[in-house]
């Protein structure tokens, strides 16, 4: 698509479809309030889509260069953190940042990261007492 | 009536223990503020074993005083950061942010600092003054006002989204749809569940705010690069910027006085929430500005709005707690059950058997926001530098507290996955010019305009419009819808995305 804004109309298109069609299935009460929301935005949606389509071919809008990459090692952060928890997570991913994306040295980029990681240990899991994700890896 | 004042405010200012408790939880509530994903309902759950240590009263003091601060604390990551620390705290954050990026963070931290104190004191004043006539007016709001109350909420957001109101209702609806995860409050059945567990109780409200809110700016500052800040001369962040900010809210003072009141009527009216009164602010200001187009762009009234009204509602919202046992926000829901833990037991009767309680608490309220505003005031300027720090460490830090916030806000590690694809989908609405606003405030009122309806209907039935209250309403919304046109042919539309 040479035009990524009908994406997003697309999306709640989809979005608001899929809601309604499985509120159809349910019983009066429980389907009432989806239906009274997702059957509106469902028209609104596509009457946007339309405009969006049309509007495309005058002004096409596209993602800026880049964020699909940073959306990408935001991903990867999600899943470290996920595999070996929020702390350690947190650690592997401000050092790897500082490292690729500010191009800093080493020693600066495992200095900050134990920083705030341990302000963090500290904060929340003895001060605050409060159980952080451990990771799938550990738990 | 004024002794009793006098009293209560002589003994705290004269007590240290008194004293110092309320300086600890002045403290404790601008931490949680501070701190993306905290918030004032995780403070309370934290603190509530420290509390079941004191007295009832002072437990009670220390609640209050720390609830009421946190959106206070809660607008400096909002501004410096883009990252709402509380879900309230978000309208602050659509014109903090630009002006934090303009070099103007100084003035933007003054005015949200200045606004919240003037807020919280008008907020508790008027509801002193006001308590005999309020009364009636809260126990008239029926299901169908709740309901239409909802409704209003979300079409005058969507109204101020200025591109395109179609755009709004359907990011409000959007945000609707989202409530509607998780069991049925009508018949317990589970509704787009798919099969997870997780997704029984609903979606959790700070990881979306979270993610709608914080990965897309930080997706914007990675790709633009530097630092949050554009303008590069650190004098910007002098002390003198921060009394330039206060000094804003005496300029726009009767935009101050009015969304302060609005800010304690909607913190009055039981379930509605902090969400609704400070975009509802916000709303106002774009609405009676005699330039709409700047909001969004950094207008210091588009931080003022929503801080006073965040302020004022906790003296609103703190009434119907007391006396009915009606929370009057999701944090007061919280507040109410450890008032109950603590031995304090909410209701009409507390006028009777705790008859000094109620000035005591809005003691608190007036000295919490001065001791708030006098804390942040010395530590602003020092604040204010975190818009230096650079893109490549401020990225994975916010990053990764959002994701303990949201974590410790959903308590299940579904929810990571969830921020990070709501986070994606938020950088695609920011960037195709999308109003975000509207998908918060469907979320946030969602359930409580499901139940309404079915009451409304239940009670009425399709007729639970024609109440008068209804009609007011309906009144209102009608009123926003044609405004919203007039604005759009007279000037082609406000923007504040």
């Amino acid at each position: 698509m040479s035009d990524a804004r009908a994406v997003v109309s697309g999306l709640f298109c989809l979005f608001f479809a899929g809601m309604v069609a499985a509120a159809l299935g349910w019983s009066r009460d429980t389907g009432l309030a989806p239906l009274l929301v997702g059957g509106p935005g469902l028209v609104l949606s596509l009457l946007q889509l339309r405009d969006d389509i049309r509007e495309s071919r005058r002004e096409p809008m596209r993602i800026p260069p880049g964020a699909l990459r940073l959306l990408g090692s935001f991903l990867g952060f999600v899943l470290v953190t996920l595999a070996i928890g929020l702390l350690p997570g947190a650690f592997v991913c401000i050092a790897v940042f500082l490292r690729t994306y500010e191009r800093t040295g080493y020693g600066f980029a495992f200095a900050m990261a134990a920083v705030y990681t341990g302000i963090a240990w500290l904060l929340f899991d003895v001060v605050l007492e409060l159980t952080l994700f451990g990771g799938m890896l550990f738990t | 009536m004024l002794d009793i004042f006098i009293g209560d405010l002589s003994q705290l200012i004269t007590d240290p223990a008194h004293l110092g408790l309320l300086l600890f939880a002045v403290v404790c509530g601008l931490f949680f503020g501070v701190v993306p994903g905290l918030g004032g309902k995780l403070g309370i759950v934290i603190m509530i074993p420290f509390a079941l240590s004191m007295e009832p009263e002072l437990a009670l003091l220390f609640l209050v005083a720390m609830h009421s601060v946190v959106h206070t604390g809660g607008s400096v990551p909002s501004i410096l950061l883009g990252v709402p620390g509380t879900g309230p705290d978000a309208a602050t954050a659509v014109d903090g942010f630009p002006l934090a990026r303009q070099g103007q963070a100084g003035r933007a931290l003054g005015a949200s600092i200045c606004a919240s104190v003037v807020g919280g004191v008008i907020g508790a004043v008027f509801l002193m003054a006001m308590l005999p006539v309020l009364t009636p007016v809260i126990l008239a709001f029926s299901p169908a006002e709740f309901f239409l109350l909802a409704v209003f909420g979300i079409v005058l957001i969507s109204a101020i989204s200025g591109d395109s109101l179609r755009k709004g209702v359907i990011v409000g609806c959007f945000g609707l749809c989202l409530s509607f995860i998780g069991l049925s409050p009508e018949t317990g059945e589970p509704r787009y569940t798919m099969g997870q567990l997780f997704l029984w109780d609903g979606i959790d409200f700070v990881t979306v705010v979270l993610a709608i809110f914080a990965v897309p700016e930080l997706i914007a500052l990675g790709v633009s690069g530097g630092s949050i800040s554009r303008e590069q001369s650190v004098s910007k962040y002098s002390p003198r910027q921060v009394l330039d900010g206060m000094v804003d809210v005496f300029r726009h003072r009767w935009l101050a006085l009015r969304t302060s009141l609005i800010g304690a009527i909607v913190g009055l009216i039981p379930g509605l929430g902090g969400d609704v009164a400070s975009w509802m602010c916000y709303g106002h200001a774009v609405q009676s500005s005699r330039d709409p187009e700047r909001f969004g762009k950094g207008a210091i009234e588009g931080v003022i709005a929503p801080e006073t009204a965040n302020n004022s509602k906790e003296g609103g919202a703190l009434l119907p707690t007391l006396l009915f046992g009606l929370p009057g926000s999701s944090g007061m829901a919280l507040l109410l059950g450890a008032m109950v833990a603590i031995g304090v037991q909410p209701g009409p009767q507390i006028l009777v058997e705790r008859p000094g309680l109620i000035w005591t608490l809005f003691v608190v309220l007036v000295l919490a926001n001065i001791v708030a505003v006098i804390l942040l005031f010395a530590i602003a300027p020092r604040l204010a530098r975190v818009v230096r720090v650079p893109a490549g460490l401020l990225i994975p830090v916010v990053l990764s507290l959002s994701l303990l916030g949201s974590y410790l806000s959903a308590m299940n590690w579904q929810h990571l996955l969830l921020f990070l694809v709501l986070g994606g989908f938020g950088y695609a609405l920011k960037i195709f010019e999308w109003p975000r606003p509207p998908l918060v405030i469907g979320l946030a009122l969602g359930g409580i305009a499901e139940v309404s309806l079915f009451q409304a209907l239940a009670i009425w039935g399709g007729a639970f419009f024609l109440r008068p209250l209804s009609l007011v309403l309906l009144a209102l919304i009608g009123a926003t819808i044609a405004l919203y046109v007039w604005r759009r042919r007279r000037s082609g539309g406000a923007s504040y995305e």
